[in-house]
């Protein structure tokens, strides 16, 4: 079965002005998704219907900045963007680690070791594995490629179908109708292995990467752009 | 209500951290999503009359290049752990507010600032109106001591906001105590309050100024103390003396 788009990270300065900016620009409701297993970011979850959503992640831990190797690389540049905040990794979902297991051989690597956690403030944590992993793969993200994720058989807590703050005027969100993406289809489908159509991927020519989400809403359509993790 | 403690203020290393940790060692659910500037607090409501923990911390740690004083007492203080650094009075008007900034001789800071970065954000796009007084440039939580804040609307006031599930949750009834650093004496002179320790339910200990443990009743369950250092036990208040 062809992958299918499950959420889009953005990298931020400050997980709570960023989530609220997307709130107040867009009428998109976001929540609280708690913090990573790496315990120095924080996140926040933006439902976009259709199973998808973005998760906006800033560091939340003054002491992280003590050590460099703990400073995500999208914060850097996030820092650097005109928003505060980039696109930094687009993640497709498969529903068996099967797949994610093939996937992954076929890039030359394996499913990442650890699995990710993150803690919600509700208690219940979420838990997922993601691929492709390993010395000789290059990170999907930092080049501007997806990459795949299987979720722990949870998908009825799954981060797109949790209910938002209520906000005055919020819009109802019915999806992601397109992405814009760099480089070329060809080069999107060899990396894929499926055609870039199944995603509503079109193409800008410029460097790989994610540069703007619409989303499906009561109110219209809705344009999200921000800078690519490859610009 | 006259004087009454409204909340206390946690300073964290990770907000998100002690919160999760805090629900899971007391059982107190909390609500998040309320910051000003480069600070969010995690908030965790204690019960009747309106009172609260505000767990507090950094969450745009760029803002860390541009140091200051005070940014600096809330690193110092959180580099070991959470600390308890700020016990928040409250009293039901304005006027009382400004008896307060008379005896200090200062100013309040008030609630209707037109810059919205000068208050408490809610992700559902409320702005806390909220006045206080001590105004300056230092923080009388850095020397230990307490400052008082007046809300011209408490019907959103922060301790009445539903929290997020959590395992085990408690159902608070209020404050039963706050224990403090120094004597009855020194916070009475401080506050211009004779025996404030017969106004506020206030134990003290004689060690540094500050806060060091709050008891919570809760229904159905025994009460529940939490107890953190005083910030002024990693940062002693000597050094803002001057």
């Amino acid at each position: 079965m062809a992958a299918v788009l499950d959420h889009i990270h953005m990298g931020a300065n400050n997980v709570y002005t960023t989530a609220h900016d997307i709130t107040q620009t867009y009428k998109i409701g976001h929540y609280d998704g708690g913090f990573m297993s790496s315990i120095t970011v924080g996140h926040k979850a933006v439902p976009l219907g259709g199973g998808v959503y973005i998760e906006i992640e800033s560091l939340i831990d003054p002491f992280a900045t003590s050590d460099l190797t703990k400073l995500p690389w999208w914060y850097t540049k996030a820092l650097a963007a005109p928003e505060k905040a980039i696109w930094s990794g687009l993640c497709l979902r498969v529903n068996t680690m099967e797949e994610l297991g093939e996937i992954a051989k076929r890039h030359g690597g394996v499913i990442s070791p650890r699995a990710g956690r993150r803690t919600r403030p509700d208690g219940p944590g979420v838990k997922f594995w993601s691929a492709p992993s390993g010395p000789k793969v290059v990170n999907a993200w930092e080049t501007g490629r997806p990459n795949w994720y299987c979720w722990e058989d949870r998908l009825y807590v799954h981060p797109s179908g949790q209910p938002v703050i209520p906000a005055p005027g919020l819009v109802d969100v019915q999806g992601v109708s397109w992405l814009e993406m760099g480089g070329t289809e060809q080069e999107m489908a060899d990396w894929l292995g499926q055609h870039p159509d199944t995603l509503n991927m079109k193409f800008n020519g410029k460097s790989l990467g994610l540069y703007a989400v619409a989303v499906k809403t009561d109110m219209g359509e809705v344009v999200i752009r921000r800078r690519s993790a490859t610009e | 209500m006259g004087l009454h403690i409204d909340h206390l203020s946690l300073a964290s290393p990770n907000i998100f951290r002690s919160a999760d940790a805090l629900c899971k060692e007391a059982g107190l659910g909390y609500w998040t999503g309320e910051w000003i500037r480069d600070t969010a607090v995690h908030i965790v409501p204690l019960g009747p009359p309106g009172n609260f923990i505000e767990i507090s911390g950094f969450v745009d740690v760029h803002t860390l290049k541009n140091m200051d004083e005070h940014k600096q007492w809330i690193l110092d203080i959180t580099e070991t752990g959470d600390h308890f650094n700020g016990l928040c009075l409250g009293v039901d008007s304005m006027e009382e507010l400004e008896q307060f900034a008379a005896h200090w001789k200062t100013k309040v800071n008030p609630f209707n600032n037109p810059d919205p970065a000068a208050h408490f954000q809610r992700a559902n796009g409320y702005i806390l109106p909220m006045a206080s007084t001590p105004s300056g440039k230092r923080s009388v939580w850095m020397k230990g001591l307490p400052n008082v804040y007046y809300y011209p609307d408490r019907t959103h006031h922060s301790s009445g906001q539903p929290t997020h599930p959590c395992e085990g949750m408690v159902r608070p009834t209020g404050i039963k105590w706050v224990e403090v650093g120094g004597t009855e004496e020194e916070l009475s002179t401080w506050l211009g309050v004779p025996n404030v320790g017969s106004v506020l339910p206030l134990k003290f200990n004689g060690k540094s100024l500050g806060v060091w443990a709050v008891c919570v009743g809760a229904e159905e369950h025994d009460d529940i103390v939490i107890r953190r250092p005083a910030a002024s036990d990693a940062v002693p208040v000597s050094k803002f003396a001057d």
